[in-house]
């Protein structure tokens, strides 16, 4: 409990203000959508103008700007999960590389607690803020769209979505995690959280604008929260067990490595 | 504390290779050798920060891989760079390296502040290495440890602390600690330790009470004669560098004392000093013989 506390304080004003930013961000784009749009408004014509390709990338094939969770899903989804996501690599690859960049970690592994112990207390460390992040955002967002929205909508679609998009940032999280045993220098650590993000965006959107790279789907966990395959099919059985997969191997490699590391400070 | 065969290489550069080491409980050891000889990498291995390539080293008869966390619990480190979170007050660190241990060690963490006249408020990023080595010190011993890992402890420190530090250790180790420490600096061992292990590119030299060392070896002697022209111990055996300067005979003896005192008494000798040489002095020969 000793490291894990540590790290919640430590990263405590880290976590606020990604927090509150993408909160508030959520918040104010939502909130905007009652002023260009309402019942009786046709602003998905204005969508239907995009090239085809451009209109798959952003899911506006399948979702429609005409109701609040087709606006929600394109406009803002997108940008939770993207920050969300480098929040969370961001995070978790922080917490052991940061112990060898600053050669703490000589100090941590001289007290009696064992390596699995700290892999165990840091992992606890990110999910729990991970978790928070996902409750503060989604219960921001949600609402924001009652009090701005006079429409109907789908609220057990829209905690789908939450609820996937979470799994995904902890996904995310996990395999940052992994991550921060082969690399520890700190600006490389950056750039390699950055880069992951962005790659499985990347190959997210290549999954859903091109037929021939339909595959990428299993392999980018940005594509397994996609607000039009969620929105508009409900949760993917198929994906939860890639994504529990794909975790369970990240963590159980994470501790097999770390237990049997050289740590040279 | 024991190691067998202790060896490590970092790929294919040597660390440390067949390192046998025997401490009994209660005892000062101190690990000698010029820097990038093995005496870190041997610590880290004995730490479990670093997986040996082959042999094994236990502590308190447990395996250092297999019981690392059991024999942490009895262990004190100091490293040679002391590194601690600069986002914390000393206060914080050690109240946090105290919660790690069942025991409460407050008391003592105010008292080893006290002693080594530590500022508990300060914030370690604003720390001088000095300070930062004060905390390493205070939180090595917080937790009354069994057995004391030191590496390069005096780096660093001024000569009043270092005097204050050594004093806390033979106080402790009058209490039965065993204590075990890395130096490069001769003088500390030759105050401190009971035996003397010297490493030198990854091997153990030799390992030895620090008494028998300097018993075996040279006795510094510096002769004067009234009549200085007179030649002196040419082919006297066990004369190493002889150096005559201004009548003055300088020169290292490790031969049979009986010879040279008769030599002496056939001439007219105004001063003689015949004088224990520092380990500093002892060491530098052995370096070079080797």
């Amino acid at each position: 409990m000793n490291v894990l506390r540590r790290d919640l304080v430590r990263n405590r004003r880290t976590f606020l203000i990604w927090t509150a930013s993408i909160a508030l961000l959520s918040v104010w784009l939502v909130s905007m959508y009652s002023s260009v749009a309402g019942p009786g408004t046709n602003i998905q014509q204005y969508a239907e103008q995009f090239p085809e390709s451009f209109k798959k990338a952003f899911g506006l094939d399948r979702l429609s700007l005409n109701d609040i969770l087709g606006y929600f899903g394109t406009e803002v989804h997108i940008m939770i999960i993207l920050f969300g996501s480098i929040f969370a690599v961001l995070l978790s690859s922080s917490l052991l590389s940061r112990e060898e960049n600053e050669k703490t970690i000589e100090f941590l592994l001289a007290r009696p607690v064992s390596r699995r112990q700290v892999v165990t207390e840091k992992l606890w460390a990110y999910t729990a803020y991970v978790l928070l992040f996902s409750v503060v955002v989604w219960t921001a967002s949600y609402t924001a769209i009652l009090m701005s929205y006079e429409g109907e909508f789908d609220a057990a679609r829209f905690w789908a979505l939450a609820l996937m998009t979470t799994l995904v940032l902890l996904t995310f999280a996990n395999l940052g995690f992994l991550g921060s045993v082969f690399i520890t220098r700190n600006r490389t650590v950056f750039s390699g959280a950055l880069g992951l993000v962005l790659v499985a965006y990347a190959l997210q959107v290549a999954a859903d604008t091109s037929d021939k790279l339909g595959f990428l789907k299993y392999v980018t966990p940005m594509k397994w929260a996609g607000a039009a395959d969620v929105l508009t099919s409900g949760i993917s059985g198929t994906y939860l067990v890639i994504m529990l997969a794909v975790n369970a191997a990240a963590l159980v490699a994470m501790c097999v490595i770390y237990s049997r590391k050289d740590i040279l400070v | 504390m024991e190691t067998k065969n202790l060896t490590k290489y970092y790929g294919k550069s040597r660390g440390i290779v067949d390192v046998n080491l025997r401490l009994a409980e209660g005892e000062i050891f101190g690990f000698i050798g010029p820097n990038g000889a093995g005496k870190t990498t041997t610590i880290r291995l004995l730490l479990n920060f670093i997986f040996p390539t082959s042999g094994s080293a236990s502590i308190f008869g447990l395996d250092c891989v297999e019981k690392s966390t059991e024999i942490k619990r009895q262990v004190g480190y100091l490293p040679g760079e002391v590194n601690y979170y600069g986002d914390m007050r000393v206060r914080d660190l050690l109240e946090y390296s105290g919660r790690f241990y069942a025991r409460d060690c407050s008391i003592r963490g105010r008292e080893l502040a006290a002693a080594f006249d530590l500022n508990l408020d300060a914030r370690i990023e604003d720390l001088s290495q000095g300070n930062k080595k004060k905390v390493g010190i205070v939180q090595a011993l917080l937790h009354s440890p069994r057995l004391l890992i030191l590496d390069e402890p005096t780096s660093g420190l001024d000569p009043l602390i270092q005097r204050r530090f050594f004093d806390v250790l033979l106080e402790e180790n009058r209490k039965g600690v065993t204590i075990f420490f890395s130096s490069h600096v001769l003088n500390e061992v030759q105050r401190l330790c009971h035996r003397v292990g010297i490493i030198k590119e990854g091997r153990i030299l030799r390992v030895d009470d620090i008494e028998t060392i300097r018993a075996q070896q040279f006795k510094k002697v510096s002769v004067t004669f009234k009549a200085p022209s007179q030649e002196f111990a040419v082919g006297l055996k066990g004369v190493r560098d002889l150096v005559r300067e201004n009548g003055t005979y300088r020169f290292l003896f490790g031969g049979d004392m009986d010879p040279l005192v008769k030599e002496l008494a056939k001439r007219n000798v105004e001063n003689l000093w015949i004088e224990e040489p520092t380990l500093e002095e002892v060491f530098m020969h052995y370096y070079e013989k080797e």
